[in-house]
């Protein structure tokens, strides 16, 4: 018969609307977020960077700004470290990079500002460790990396202490 | 109990008493009486107009949220009710924009004349005892009219509109709107039939003495219902509107409150089709324990929720199934419809 | 007398899109009508081009793979197979057995995201609004899996040449299983919504038909190709990964119109369904950690292309690299994108139909701008 289909189409519908919503009241409910979940800010435990410099390399789009000095020791420590997130793609490049493993995504995604200029994050200013922190990128137990006979010639200075760093952090 | 049915009468009883009161005492003629009156039914109706296209709004949007499974408008008001409103004052506050090239008194008034034909045909709805504007012999045919009337301005807004979408949407409206008069009005004239008058009030009084008259006319009823979502422009039927096809049809350069207003008067009109209907098919404002006017209330409410059930469930038919469905199905079921009722009738009566 | 047959009526143009709500995005059809019959029809492109190609090849090889989630935004994952694969041809690095598997069942669970959203944006293409959001409830399910395991939603990121980025969790296991359980009633649900409707029947049965033939020679691939009738699909017929080791039902549809183009999407939900659950209890068996090949920190391919290709959601998804094996970015990298090939048949598939069926065809094809424009 013509109009059954239509029928049933009706009782499909009819029943969705004595069934449960599905909705989640956002600002009232927070929604729940699994602990790999990649947010929108970082956080930088300060003291375990060795300012080595490989998540700036690591970044596609160039988003961390670093300038590097020397200390009274002769160690080398990071003056300026920047995150422009206006131009980030959260991919998580620079926080798997991380030899350390002292850069981290947070579970942050309530990011709205008033003013463009609130949108880079200064992390030796504010190292933002109070956030939720995401699990993201949390090494898991790799197969030792084949080190190229030659560092490669965009990063002659890092590239080489920072692999050895990443065997002795994976060990 | 009493007092409750007829509060709308007493309320008009009594704005008669005092503008007699006030016509004598000024030595007036007699007329303005009437004439004061006719503003008052005026008043009535558009607030009836404004207030049941409010609700409807929200309403629509909670059933089509619970339809998809989630809350619809939850924000503005207990429960999100009051959200045309907040709506209303969003868009009320928008600039309000006519495109070059656009024929500008006719797109501007055609927003406003979208409310005219609902008020019009509002003013011989009986809503309830008592409750009927205009007690016209010919209610039916008159209604019938006026609500053809509904796709003039949707025709004007797309004409005038210089946009290519708009045209289209407008050419759909005229021949949309053309054709399901048609079934439709086959459809009343079966019940006519039955009942054996044209007048609105005796056509519910003919229920009360026998049977709602969607037990007669099951097919009228249906078609009926088909051909009021079709003059409503109302989904399955919304090419004018078209929106994954035609961006906003007839309505795609309007902005603001104009928009806003053929909006409102897109509920308006379903609100009288499925005032119709009730009177028509489910016996009026008949109906026990409660005020007739609730009862008419609560039946159209049930036919608005249909429509609205439709609406979000079926896909857009094309245009030109449109008008095949129409000539190739309704009319000549509805011919035949009309002919077995003609003959039942005149065997029975 | 029009050249349509129709009393004699003006011709006129008219521009669908890059600004329209049914064309997927930014793409642009400029279509001569008469009356609503369209006479011809012109594909225009390129209002999302983000020269993904030119971005791939100014950074390094990881660099880049962020990227390539952009082009099919909807299946992120699938994205990113073909370029590692190409490159680690070029490498020539062994993939472990449990990442290739994860490759596959993320690449399988994006699939089943991708064709949520194709059907249900073609169901509300053709009117019936509340048919987007069920399929969007099962997508959301979906992206529920990927987000425990890597942390995003939609542009994951997550393979690795060499391998992948996270290993499976507990969290991804149970946002899984929930899908497992969603899924089945939903595809029931929604064929008794949509499979008997007449006004769907009438809107798509014999509209837009593409015999075999034609698919194949305009390159059609993917779900849009198998609904012509021609039974091919990478994942059986030139298996890359692990896939040679699942039996694959790949089901065909015989008539080609826009009916079969959602038939076909409807079933091989089915079938993906039963491949994320073989996938899943192989990827059971393997041992846990071992989710990266050997690869060097600083990858430099040794000299030479490498082209790879994966059945990606749209279609036939190839990627080729080219590498000089001095720099550490790519010398040359081109994408095979399959919405980009699949609407060149629009401009001979749309002349004779109505507006309504121009954008039944267009939801039909089920095409991702992000691809088609690079």
């Amino acid at each position: 018969m013509f109009g059954k289909g239509i029928l049933k189409g009706l009782a499909q519908t009819g029943k969705q609307v004595v069934s449960k919503r599905l909705t989640e009241k956002y600002p009232e409910e927070k929604p729940h977020l699994p602990e790999r979940w990649r947010g929108n800010t970082f956080a930088l435990e300060k003291d375990k960077c060795i300012s080595c410099g490989l998540c700036a390399m690591s970044c596609p789009n160039k988003v961390i700004r670093q300038k590097f000095d020397k200390d009274e020791d002769g160690k080398k420590i990071c003056t300026e470290f920047v995150m422009e997130r206006q131009y980030c793609l959260f991919c998580g490049l620079c926080v798997e990079a991380c030899p350390k493993g002292c850069l981290h995504l947070t579970h942050d995604f309530e990011t709205a500002v008033y003013s463009a200029a609130d949108v880079p994050q200064d992390l030796l200013a504010d190292n933002h460790l109070d956030a939720a922190i995401s699990k993201y990128g949390e090494k898991p137990p790799l197969v030792k990396p084949v080190i190229p006979p030659k560092p490669a010639a965009a990063a002659p200075a890092a590239a080489k202490p920072a692999a050895e760093d990443a065997k002795g952090g994976e060990a | 109990m009493e007092f409750i049915n007829n509060i709308f009468v007493n309320i008009a009883g009594l704005c008669r008493a005092v503008f007699a009161w006030l016509v004598g005492l000024l030595h007036l003629p007699d007329v303005l009486v009437d004439i004061a009156m006719v503003a008052v039914y005026w008043l009535a109706i558009v607030v009836v107009c404004v207030l049941c296209a409010l609700f409807y709004v929200v309403w629509e949007r909670k059933l089509a949220g619970y339809i998809q499974r989630r809350p619809g408008p939850n924000r503005l008001g207990p429960n999100g009710w009051l959200q045309t409103i907040g709506d209303a004052i969003k868009l009320v506050m928008k600039e309000d924009i006519v495109p070059d090239g656009a024929d500008k008194p006719i797109h501007l008034l055609a927003a406003l004349l979208a409310f005219v034909p609902p008020m019009l045909a509002l003013a011989a709805m009986p809503f309830g005892e008592g409750m009927t504007a205009l007690d016209l012999d010919l209610g039916v045919v008159y209604i019938m009219a006026v609500t053809t009337l509904a796709s003039l301005p949707v025709l004007c807004a797309g004409y005038a509109s210089n946009n290519k979408y708009a045209m289209m949407g407008a050419l759909r409206v005229v021949n949309q709107a053309i054709s399901y008069e048609v079934p439709q009005a086959l459809a009343i004239l079966s019940v006519v039939l039955v009942a054996g008058t044209f007048n609105l009030n005796g056509i519910i009084d003919f229920q009360t003495g026998h049977v709602w008259l969607i037990l007669l006319q099951p097919v009228a009823f249906v078609v009926y219902l088909i051909s009021a979502l079709a003059e409503c422009n109302r989904a399955p039927f919304d090419l004018p509107e078209g929106e994954s096809e035609l961006t906003a049809g007839v309505f795609t350069e309007y902005s603001g409150m104009r928009y806003a207003l053929f909006y409102l008067a897109e509920y308006c009109n379903m609100f009288v089709a499925a005032g119709l209907a009730t009177t028509l098919f489910l016996g009026g404002f008949t109906g026990p324990f409660l005020p007739g006017w609730v009862w008419f209330l609560l039946k159209t409410f049930v036919i608005m929720s249909l429509f609205i059930w439709v609406r979000w469930t079926l896909p857009r038919i094309r245009a030109d199934y449109v008008l095949r469905f129409c000539w190739k199905v309704l009319v000549p079921l509805m011919l035949v419809n009309l002919l077995v009722t003609g003959v039942i009738v005149y065997i029975l009566v | 007398m029009s050249e349509n047959g129709n009393a004699y009526s003006e011709r006129y143009t008219l521009n669908l899109g890059p600004q329209h709500p049914s064309t997927h995005g930014v793409l642009r059809i400029v279509a001569d009508f008469d009356g609503e019959t369209c006479i011809s029809a012109d594909p225009v492109i390129g209002y999302l081009h983000r020269g993904m190609e030119k971005l791939l090849e100014s950074r390094t090889y990881p660099q880049g793979l962020p990227y390539t989630d952009r082009l099919d935004y909807l299946a992120g994952v699938n994205n990113n197979l073909p370029l590692a694969l190409a490159v680690e041809k070029l490498l020539g690095v062994e993939i472990p057995e449990r990442a290739s598997l994860l490759r596959m069942l993320t690449c399988e669970i994006m699939r089943l995201a991708s064709y949520m959203v194709g059907i249900g944006i073609y169901i509300m293409d053709l009117g019936a609004v509340s048919g987007v959001f069920y399929p969007f409830q099962q997508r959301e399910y979906a992206l529920e899996v990927m987000s425990a395991l890597c942390g995003a939603r939609m542009t994951q990121g997550y393979i690795r040449f060499g391998g992948v980025q996270a290993d499976w969790n507990d969290e991804a296991e149970a946002a899984l299983d929930v899908l497992y359980k969603e899924l089945p009633p939903f595809i029931e649900m929604y064929h008794k919504l949509i499979d008997e409707n007449e006004i769907f029947l009438r809107r798509t049965k014999g509209v837009g038909v593409i015999t075999a033939e034609r698919a194949k020679s305009y390159a059609l691939t993917g779900p849009n190709l198998r609904a012509s009738g021609v039974d091919y699909d990478l994942r059986r017929d030139a298996p890359y990964c692990l896939y040679d080791r699942f039996t694959i039902k790949v089901p065909v549809q015989q008539a080609g119109d826009c009916h079969a183009r959602y038939a076909q999407r409807m079933l091989e939900v089915e079938e993906i369904l039963k491949l994320i659950k073989a996938i899943h209890a192989a990827l059971k068996e393997t041992e846990p950690g071992k989710i990266m090949g050997a690869v060097p920190k600083m990858l430099r391919p040794p000299a030479g292309e490498a082209y790879a290709q994966t059945e990606n959601p749209k279609g036939i998804m190839g990627c080729l690299v080219a590498s000089d094996g001095k720099g550490v970015n790519p010398l040359r990298v081109h994408f095979r994108r399959p919405s980009f090939d699949n609407i060149a048949i629009f401009s001979e598939l749309m002349p004779g139909h109505k507006v309504a069926d121009l954008i039944a065809i267009i939801a039909s094809f089920d095409i991702v701008l992000g691809e088609i424009d690079g």
